[in-house]
């Protein structure tokens, strides 16, 4: 009997570490602290991505450029390749504007989809409780302040994830691939209770 | 803010200048030489740069790659930087090839498509003169001389406000062309090493 319960208690053992958080990298209860998002700060720069728009099985292409203009306002344009504008807005994390939109996106789903997954990806302060090694090098932290729950993930402290749902019911996930960590190379927006995802690579810098 | 607005003055002046309206007589001759350039059009190949202007940016958006041309209305438009995207219109199919992935569809399905296939097609060829859905004025600059195309159809106009031609002055051949979208905002693409009736093979019309 002893035998087999050794065996098996250094299994579980495993599991155990295997699964659980290390402790003593995690925020002190009650501390909290600012995460940024560098990846669209830069109000001197024109962030400019060709973009795969993929929605119930439907591709739209075209080139996404996002500018800071103001303290809080990014311009978000949609272009096709060949330059026609298919949106223009201007969103803040708690303003938005409709510069412009063709007749075959204008709809209220579409519209508010967008602008809620862009006012995300480009949102700059993170203020985060509850920090957990989620891997080597990664962190995973709770946003505070939210009316719905809000984490976002960091490597070697630079931001990888934000993800809006909590962990068992994802929303959206908005991942970044960043060389730099001053502007993302490859940015993926995921959907999980509709079939959208949106795919972004850098094209000038 | 004087100064500003005298310089702005001053550069409208220039622009007004610089782009006199065709006289009657220019008109008609300008459009009997396009009229014979295009004739002769049987295959044009030709590299292209295409700058997305808008005013917010700091620099406008470029993208460039090879566009090939056959008569009666086979087009091939290539970018090649900064990221490869083709689309093929042939015998009223459309062919796009994405990075790779390559897709086709019925051109009478995608009426932007089409419309876009028209106005290209027609304005590499200078067949625009006719188009009875665009009112068309004339002008001439110190380089070119420049048609202008303002959509009539509603639905149109709210994808382009206005259309520019830069023909050549000797040979009647499209140097530029410029959409614009708005008083600031406008796509403008710039022919270059532009090959007129060379042969081109069909694979130049297959992704």
């Amino acid at each position: 009997m002893r035998k087999l319960t050794i065996p098996l208690l250094a299994t579980s053992f495993l599991l155990l570490i295997s699964c659980a958080s290390i402790p003593e990298k995690n925020l002190a209860p009650g501390k909290t602290t600012t995460v940024l998002n560098p990846y669209f700060a830069d109000p001197g720069k024109d962030y400019v991505y060709r973009t795969k728009i993929n929605v119930y099985g439907n591709e739209l292409n075209g080139i996404l450029i996002a500018k800071k203009i103001n303290d809080s306002v990014h311009r978000v344009v949609l272009a096709t390749d060949f330059g026609n504008t298919l949106l223009d807005m201007e969103i803040g994390q708690n303003s938005f504007r409709k510069n412009s939109i063709v007749d075959d996106l204008d709809r209220k789903i579409i519209v508010n989809t967008l602008r809620d997954d862009f006012r995300l990806m480009l949102r700059e302060r993170f203020a985060c409780s509850q920090a957990v090694l989620a891997g080597d090098r990664q962190m995973l932290y709770d946003v505070i302040g939210e009316s719905n729950p809000l984490q976002i993930s960091t490597s070697d402290s630079k931001l990888i994830s934000i993800s809006n749902g909590n962990a068992r019911k994802r929303k959206v996930s908005i991942g970044f691939e960043s060389e730099n960590n001053i502007f993302a190379d490859k940015i993926t927006i995921q959907h999980y209770n509709i079939k959208l995802s949106i795919e972004m690579r850098q094209i000038a810098r | 803010m004087r100064k500003i607005s005298f310089l702005l003055l001053f550069f409208i002046g220039m622009q007004v200048l610089a782009q006199d309206v065709m006289t009657a007589s220019e008109v008609s001759a300008f459009k009997q030489s396009v009229n014979a350039a295009s004739a002769k059009i049987k295959t044009m190949t030709t590299d292209f740069i295409q700058f997305k202007h808008m005013d917010f940016l700091a620099k406008d958006v470029e993208t460039s790659g090879k566009m090939a041309f056959r008569e009666p209305n086979s087009l091939a438009w290539q970018y090649k930087k900064p990221y490869n995207y083709s689309i093929i219109f042939k015998s009223g199919k459309i062919l796009i090839n994405d990075e790779g992935k390559k897709s086709q569809m019925d051109a009478k399905s995608n009426k932007t498509f089409s419309k876009i296939n028209k106005l290209i097609v027609a304005s590499v060829s200078g067949q625009m003169f006719d188009d009875k859905e665009f009112a068309i004025s004339y002008f001439k600059s110190r380089d070119f001389n420049i048609a202008r195309f303002i959509p009539k159809d509603a639905s149109l106009k709210k994808y382009i406000r206005q259309v520019e031609l830069s023909f050549d002055k000797k040979e009647g051949t499209v140097e530029q062309v410029r959409l614009l979208e708005s008083e600031t905002d406008y796509t403008k693409i710039v022919f270059k090493n532009k090959v007129l009736n060379a042969k081109v093979d069909d694979s130049a019309f297959s992704n």
